[in-house]
């Protein structure tokens, strides 16, 4: 076994799921998933610090460095595909696995952002949904994006939790439910 | 289409709490509403909005007591399609 930054990690499982992803939307996809991170987890799943960059949120240095190790630890390739006068740096996994070390929901948000937007094309993307998130439309150019601000985790105990929905999700796949009529004629007998 | 409503286990737990942290007077009147609303939404699962990583989820608004709650749910259609299965309630926020 061994050990990956979790910044590599993050990118690796993105690739897992969506193989041949150009950098741009790589580091999009890393982003978003990020940002739902923060609205439901409280935290971001990677350790990118996002700037308003040239072409939106992105932590060059970061992401060129965790791209870096994946090539050098043989866990992708990059290859560079001509798109008329642009250059497209294309990502790709191998075959050498990784194991990952997130958590459920982590791995979860990480599925939701690349299912939503795998159609999606790069342009699209930053156009139309990354530049029109929270934290880009508040910070200026240059500056570190405020992605604390998308914690919308609850402190009520008894709000939304993404862990209890995957738990949920879990006991419906085991078929652990009940009628709504027996569970609500079991709680009036006891709310008497 | 109507499905029959069921609740996982977790979904249970979490409707227990929700119950649980109300006046014992307004208990009753909150499991009515509650059964009320999610048999309306088995009724037209069309009434979801999707959020929270794409999931379908419902939010409903009941008095008791004299009072105002609202509270929400995820949600799954039995593959089947016979059963919708409340996966997760919540409190929410107007």
């Amino acid at each position: 076994m061994f050990a990956v930054s979790r910044n590599a990690q993050v990118l690796r499982y993105l690739l897992d799921a969506d193989a041949r992803v150009g950098r741009t939307k790589l580091a999009k996809y890393a982003y978003l998933a990020d940002l739902e991170a923060w609205k439901y987890l409280g935290r971001p799943i990677s350790e990118f610090r996002y700037i308003f960059d040239r072409h939106g949120p992105f932590d060059a240095t970061a992401f060129f460095a965790a791209t870096e190790e994946l090539q050098q630890a043989g866990l992708a390739t990059e290859s560079q595909v001509a798109i008329g006068s642009y250059v497209e740096h294309k990502l790709e996994p191998t075959s050498r696995a990784l194991e990952y070390d997130f958590s459920v929901a982590e791995a979860r948000v990480l599925d939701y952002v690349v299912k939503t937007y795998l159609s999606t094309n790069a342009r699209e993307l930053c156009e139309e949904i990354v530049y029109k998130t929270e934290p880009m439309l508040k910070a200026k150019p240059g500056m570190l994006l405020a992605m604390s601000q998308m914690n919308r985790k609850p402190g009520d105990r008894l709000g939304f939790s993404l862990d209890r929905m995957l738990a949920g999700e879990d006991s419906a796949e085991a078929g652990r439910v009940h009628p709504l009529r027996s569970v609500a004629d079991e709680l009036r007998t006891r709310a008497h | 289409m109507s499905y029959v409503p069921e609740l996982t286990d977790v979904a249970l737990e979490d409707l227990k709490n929700l119950i649980d942290s109300l006046p014992s007077s307004r208990r009753r009147d909150a499991i009515d509403a509650v059964e009320a609303a999610l048999t309306k939404l088995a009724a037209n699962p069309g009434l979801a909005q999707r959020e929270h990583l794409g999931r379908p989820s419902y939010r409903f608004g009941f008095a008791a007591g004299g009072v105002t709650y609202h509270w929400g749910c995820t949600f799954k259609i039995s593959e089947d399609e016979s059963r919708i299965v409340i996966t997760h309630l919540f409190r929410t926020a107007l």
